[in-house]
């Protein structure tokens, strides 16, 4: 354990790649070399279009994938050589992480608290804090496959919090919900921030981000192209909403992108000039 | 967060699975209620057929024509046979089989041609054909009969059942009225005795007890049915944990808990032989209940008594058996992504599961060959023996160790299916197979070596196509191992001289080798001799380690060249080459030698050469490990067999040597080690992390 970190990160990234085949495009990055470092306390805003690397990034930060090259560590932990120390240490939640179908919802939180090894006589007391904070007492005991899906979301985020994590990851988590679920989750994970949570948040809706977010990264193509508050993306484009924002940096990039494409095949079409 | 007083996940895991499995009603009705009616529904079902079958056969009449010129003696003997007695006596058959009526009937033709397609249309069961015989000769003397013997044959519809079961019928009444007759003439003749007094009677008594001839009868299918048994429980189960968590999305939850892999494997692991065995129990019980009430009829040949001995044996045996099958089942369902994949998987692994255990089958296959290393066939042999009462202890703990050292890699294995991430997350494709070269050269390796044994095993199995010992070392030695070696550094683009490991070594390892290699002979060979005094071994055994190289009838440069420096340069470059470099990363060092040295043995079929060259070739690992190169053990390897070689020329018998020799040896063989120890420079590029830290991801 390396709590005592100069800056206390409790999460850091550096030069984190992945790479992945697909028959149809070829080599794939994924995620291509990013770095950044969340505070204590705040909720980072991963801001991007569908495949920009999101979703890789967070799942390499989980340990579900393993990095191509890079590093990343969670609360002082390598995700490389501590995966169970970092696991220990996140709570995760997507719109892919399902429950248990067959255990009741206080099973649920039960099972979860004792496999990320909560101490085991704390477990009754805060799995009945769970159902307190999160409002399951009406429907503690029935099984999750007959809950609703704003009852099923409101055990979803107490089973993340089972083991009280210090770092909590979302990953599009309102995807799929109704728009009065979906604001309750958002008020929820605000919520845990004042509780003293650090927060990984994904996000493609802008109004979210805008709303949630202390700090935004915007990541394209599996790069990041730009991280800082939202005032400060402000200042630095002199755009007011964060769509304008994004808009910005994408195409900057996207023009950066095409511009060295061009360059290459003009330097080829040069050097087949010269042959 | 501290891990004191924390839980231990494993329990969790495992009472959470069970839990959950307890309450899906289509698992639990398909892994163990449907199982534990199936069995006595196979039994009644078939009970009753066989009684319908009776009784048709009872209602039944039977009728038969008879044509040709001698019907009036077939009538005379049929009509001279009372049926019962008659069908007692000659028949093959079982005698609870119902009584037949038979009716003759006119049949209004006499061409063959006539009454064979009525035969065919049905109309009649059973024609017979009495012919006259015209100058026939006798069948068995070839000599001219005075009396020509009339000639009666049966025709009747193979393919109609209750033709041939009149065939057999009338055939076993006229045999026996045919007999009678045969002695009533010969007393008419004036022949002084029975003729049934006139032979030597001929019995044949076994002095096996019923419990081992019932065990015999059992053994040949016990293991195939509790493979049923648990495979039937256990499918449904496996299906449902991991492949059914991949599709109900719950997989990832799981994986983001602070949950290792290994715990979580175990603990499905756990749970799928729970279930195997509960099953296999409550079918034994269940079938034994039925026995109990006589519902289901079992021969007296099944009396089967277990002594305490054979019992602790049985209980050893099937522990693995069910870990095999849990392991396979679970690796399945590891590798699929939702149910349809696990079914389409399943059924090729049922075949390679139940196929080995059907070795108990045959007579001929005993515990003692090669079978003992075949996963589940060993298993299947060595219950076929333990129940007829028969224990040897050294191969019976060889096929546990086998069988556990399957269900290990079977887990290993899984464990791995949930690192590989294109298993665990549905669009994302792993990048060894993308990245090609280096990294799915390690992942291939196995199956590399597979084919290599494969291919060499199909080469020398027939005796006839690799007829000289020339071209066994040619076929084997050159073109598999050595070619192949290079076919394959060649499909991955691997740099040859890193594959091979062809650095210099350090000078002083040269005299450690010229001193190591006779001397570990030596040693091996004494090591062989002593654990012989503590657990006898098969004589051939020692004398495999003392005769390493059979010499053959050949000049003496050209046996150096095949029998040496051949195999010490291609067999190298295969094993401490291309296999050592492949598995490097994947064990402990120790353990690599292990590994590799093993199945460098496992290419030398004959089972007891397995064990000597297991030890060479561990040997030669180390070498290669310490030294950092292959070069030291090409010339270990020559030296070695060119040795074992000059002594067999020079008559030497090592299984006869002064113990002094051995110890001489073995101390010579340590300093030869300690020296390497000194001077080493080591492989590079070694798995670092000990063993236990790969299943933590």
């Amino acid at each position: 354990m390396s709590h005592s970190e100069p800056n206390d990160l409790p999460v850091r990234v550096e030069g984190l790649s992945k790479v992945f085949y697909d028959e149809g495009r070829g080599e794939v990055r994924a995620v291509d070399g990013i770095d950044l470092a969340c505070r204590r306390g705040e909720i980072f805003g991963l801001l991007g279009a569908n495949g920009a690397g999101k979703t890789t990034t967070l799942r390499m930060l989980s340990t579900i994938i393993s990095p191509t090259e890079g590093e990343a560590w969670v609360e002082g932990h390598s995700v490389s050589d501590e995966p169970e120390a970092v696991r220990r240490s996140l709570g995760f939640y997507s719109a892919t992480t399902a429950l248990y179908p067959r255990m009741t919802a206080r099973e649920t939180l039960d099972f979860f608290a004792r496999i990320n090894r909560y101490p085991v006589d704390s477990v009754h007391a805060r799995v009945d804090q769970l159902i307190e904070r999160f409002g399951i007492a009406a429907f503690k005991d029935a099984r999750v496959d007959k809950l609703s899906s704003g009852m099923k979301q409101r055990v979803s985020i107490a089973r993340t919090l089972a083991h009280d994590p210090p770092i909590l990851i979302f990953d599009e988590p309102t995807v799929g919900l109704d728009v009065l679920n979906a604001l309750a989750l958002v008020d929820n994970i605000r919520r845990l921030r004042d509780e003293g949570k650090t927060i990984l948040f994904s996000t493609h809706i802008m109004s979210e981000a805008e709303k949630l977010c202390d700090r935004i990264a915007i990541i394209h193509g599996g790069r990041i192209l730009t991280c800082d508050t939202l005032d400060g993306l402000r200042e630095a484009t002199g755009e007011h909403y964060l769509e304008q924002i994004f808009v910005h940096y994408v195409k900057d990039a996207e023009a950066a992108v095409r511009e060295a494409l061009e360059a290459r095949d003009e330097q080829e079409l040069a050097d087949m000039e010269g042959k | 967060m501290t891990t004191a007083g924390a839980s231990s996940p494993l329990r969790t895991l495992y009472l959470g699975e069970l839990r959950m499995l307890l309450r899906d009603r289509r698992t639990l009705f398909l892994s163990v209620i449907l199982p534990l009616i199936f069995l006595p529904l196979v039994f009644w079902i078939s009970s009753m057929v066989e009684k319908k079958r009776t009784e048709r056969v009872e209602k039944e009449t039977f009728e038969y024509a008879i044509v040709g010129e001698r019907a009036d003696l077939v009538r005379e003997l049929l009509s001279a046979a009372p049926a019962n007695e008659a069908t007692l006596e000659a028949s093959s058959r079982e005698s609870n089989e119902p009584q037949l009526e038979l009716l003759e009937t006119d049949l209004d033709c006499t061409e063959a041609e006539c009454w064979k397609a009525a035969l065919g249309r049905r109309d009649l069961h059973v024609v017979i054909h009495a012919l006259r015989s015209e100058g026939a000769a006798s069948e068995t003397t070839g000599a001219e009969s005075d009396r020509p013997l009339p000639r009666l044959r049966i025709f009747y519809q193979g393919n109609w059942d209750y033709s041939k079961t009149a065939a057999d019928e009338l055939r076993d009444r006229l045999r026996s009225a045919r007999d009678t007759r045969r002695g009533e003439l010969l007393a008419e003749a004036g022949f002084p005795v029975a003729p049934k007094d006139l032979a030597p009677v001929i019995e044949a008594r076994d002095l096996a007890t019923a419990a081992q001839r019932g065990g015999k009868v059992l053994g040949r299918f016990a293991v195939c049915v509790l493979l049923m048994f648990l495979i039937s429980g256990g499918s449904v189960v496996a299906a449902d944990t991991l492949a059914g968590e991949k599709e109900r999305g719950t997989l990832e939850t799981l994986l983001t808990s602070a949950a290792s892999r290994g715990e979580i494997v175990s603990a499905k692991l756990l749970l799928i032989v729970t279930i195997g065995l509960f099953i296999a129990l409550i079918q034994i019980l269940n079938l034994g209940v039925y026995v109990g009430l006589r519902l289901i009829d079992i021969p007296d040949t099944m009396a089967v008594e277990i002594s305490l001995l054979s019992a602790f044996w049985l209980v050893l045996l099937l522990v693995p058996l069910a870990v095999i099958v849990a392991s396979a089942l679970l690796l399945v369902s590891g590798r699929s992504q939702s149910y349809k994949d696990f079914s389409v998987r399943f059924f090729p692994v049922l075949v390679l599961l139940v196929v080995p255990s059907l070795v108990s089958v045959l007579p001929a296959v005993d515990l003692r060959s090669g079978i003992v290393l075949v996963p589940i066939a060993n298993l299947a042999v060595a219950v076929r023996e333990v129940l007829v009462g028969e224990i040897d202890w050294l191969f019976l703990g060889l096929t546990t160790l086998v069988a556990g050292g399957t269900s290990w890699v079977l887990v290993r294995w899984t464990l791995d299916s949930l690192d590989t991430e294109r298993l665990v997350t549905a669009t994302d494709v792993d990048e060894a197979a993308f990245l090609g070269g280096e990294g799915l050269f390690r992942r291939h390796v196995p199956v590399w070596f597979g084919v290599f044994w494969v291919l060499i095993f199909l080469a020398n199995a027939q005796g006839e196509l690799l007829p000289s010992i020339r071209l066994q070392i040619f076929f084997n030695v050159i073109l598999v191992m050595g070619a192949g070696s290079f076919l394959i550094i060649r499909r991955y683009g691997l740099d040859a001289r890193k594959v091979l490991a062809l650095r210099k070594p350090n000078p002083w390892v040269w005299p450690a080798v010229i001193l190591g290699a006779p001397s570990m002979l030596l040693a091996s060979v004494g090591v062989a001799r002593i654990s012989n005094q503590l657990f006898p071994v098969p004589e051939r055994m020692i004398e495999a380690f003392a005769r390493q190289i059979m010499p053959a009838e050949m000049a003496l440069f050209e046996m150096l060249l095949l029998l040496a420096l051949v195999p010490g340069i291609f067999e190298e470059i295969c094993f401490r080459g291309a296999l050592l470099h492949g598995l490097r990363k994947r064990f402990h060092p120790v353990v690599l030698c292990l590994v590799t040295g093993l199945i460098f043995g496992l290419f030398h079929f004959s089972l007891f050469r397995i064990l000597p060259t297991a030890f060479l070739g561990v040997v030669l690992a180390a070498v290669t490990l310490l030294s950092g190169s292959i070069l030291p053990a090409m010339l270990w390897h020559a030296l070695n067999n060119a040795t074992a070689m000059f002594l067999g020329r020079a008559g030497v018998d090592l299984t006869e040597l002064d113990p002094a020799f051995h110890a001489l040896g073995a101390g010579a063989a340590i300093l030869a080690f300690g020296l390497l120890w000194r001077v080493r420079m080591p492989y590079p590029d070694l798995r670092s992390t000990p063993v236990g830290q790969r299943g933590q991801r």
